[in-house]
């Protein structure tokens, strides 16, 4: 029963009711007065009547919780099946998804991956009117990619101070680009800059004191 | 079912879900899925630099290997 019409001789005593018969508190009950009957004057005790429906307000769902009823939804048009852990790492919410045909969701150098973040970060956004950090994983693809770019990203720098030129990495998306600046950032040999337009970047490895490189 | 798809992306992102229409023209290897919205929603669903409309397109085309058909999107103006 999530509806409940109910009579008391106050407006409090009325809301008592419906909060014991709906089990529910009163913060989540949408109140309708349907009926004040006063026949003594002012509403003196014990002639007053006043009747109310209530209605179990549905419960709204956390941003954590939508988001895992959108990417279930998703995956449910695509037939696949899914399961995700929702956690939180600083102001971010984070999606774990693990999914038997995980590569089809990831896609070349994670590009599905990112179009699947980037829809749920919007529809997340247009739900609660703000721009919340999120970060979804697809069976930890992102882990396994971070520790191959930090490989890569050492092995350019590497090179670059044995020949003391700067050397560009491959194009990577913001949040590669993160990690390789971040992997330098208290190198005193090495400094890291992105370059090029658009959502995909190149990382210039320049190695510090060489004399050829433009900065 | 890649119909589907789109129209339940498309309606999060939108101000006016009900204004979201989806068709599917199909032909022998490749669906057109047509997709149009409210006129105040268009740059909703393409997005700056047209990356919200490039990342459905994405995810369509995971989605087609999965049921082994071509699908490709039109966002009708």
């Amino acid at each position: 029963m999530d509806f409940i019409e109910v009579e008391g001789k106050t407006y409090e005593e009325a809301i008592r009711k419906a909060s014991a018969a709906l089990n529910a508190e009163e913060k989540d009950l949408d109140i309708d007065v349907k009926e004040v009957d006063t026949k003594g004057i002012l509403g003196l005790l014990g002639s007053k009547k006043i009747r109310i429906t209530a209605r179990l307000r549905e419960k709204e769902l956390t941003p954590e919780e939508y988001g895992q009823q959108f990417l279930l939804e998703m995956s449910n048009l695509v037939g696949l099946s899914f399961n995700t852990k929702v956690s939180q790492y600083e102001d971010r919410i984070i999606f774990l998804v693990q999914c038997d045909d995980g590569d089809i969701l990831i896609g070349k150098d994670g590009e599905t991956l990112e179009s699947v973040q980037h829809i749920l970060r919007l529809a997340i956004a247009k739900r609660y009117k703000q721009g919340l950090k999120v970060l979804v994983d697809i069976n930890g693809y992102r882990e396994k990619r971070k520790k191959a770019l930090t490989i890569m990203a050492k092995r350019i720098a590497d090179k670059a101070k044995k020949s003391g030129k700067k050397i560009k990495t491959d194009p990577l998306n913001p949040y590669e680009r993160r990690i390789v600046h971040t992997l330098f950032k208290h190198n005193k040999g090495i400094t890291t800059r992105s370059e090029g337009e658009g959502h995909t970047k190149k990382v210039v490895i320049t190695p510090v004191g060489n004399m050829n490189g433009k900065r | 079912m890649l119909k589907e798809l789109i129209e339940y992306i498309a309606k999060a992102l939108v101000d006016n879900p009900d204004q979201v229409k989806v068709s599917e023209i199909e032909g022998e290897k490749t669906s057109v899925i047509e997709l149009s919205v409210a006129k105040d929603d268009l740059g909703k669903v393409i997005g700056k630099q047209g990356r919200t409309a490039r990342a459905m397109r994405t995810i369509l085309s995971a989605s087609s290997t999965k049921v082994k058909k071509r699908a490709v999107l039109e966002i009708i103006e």
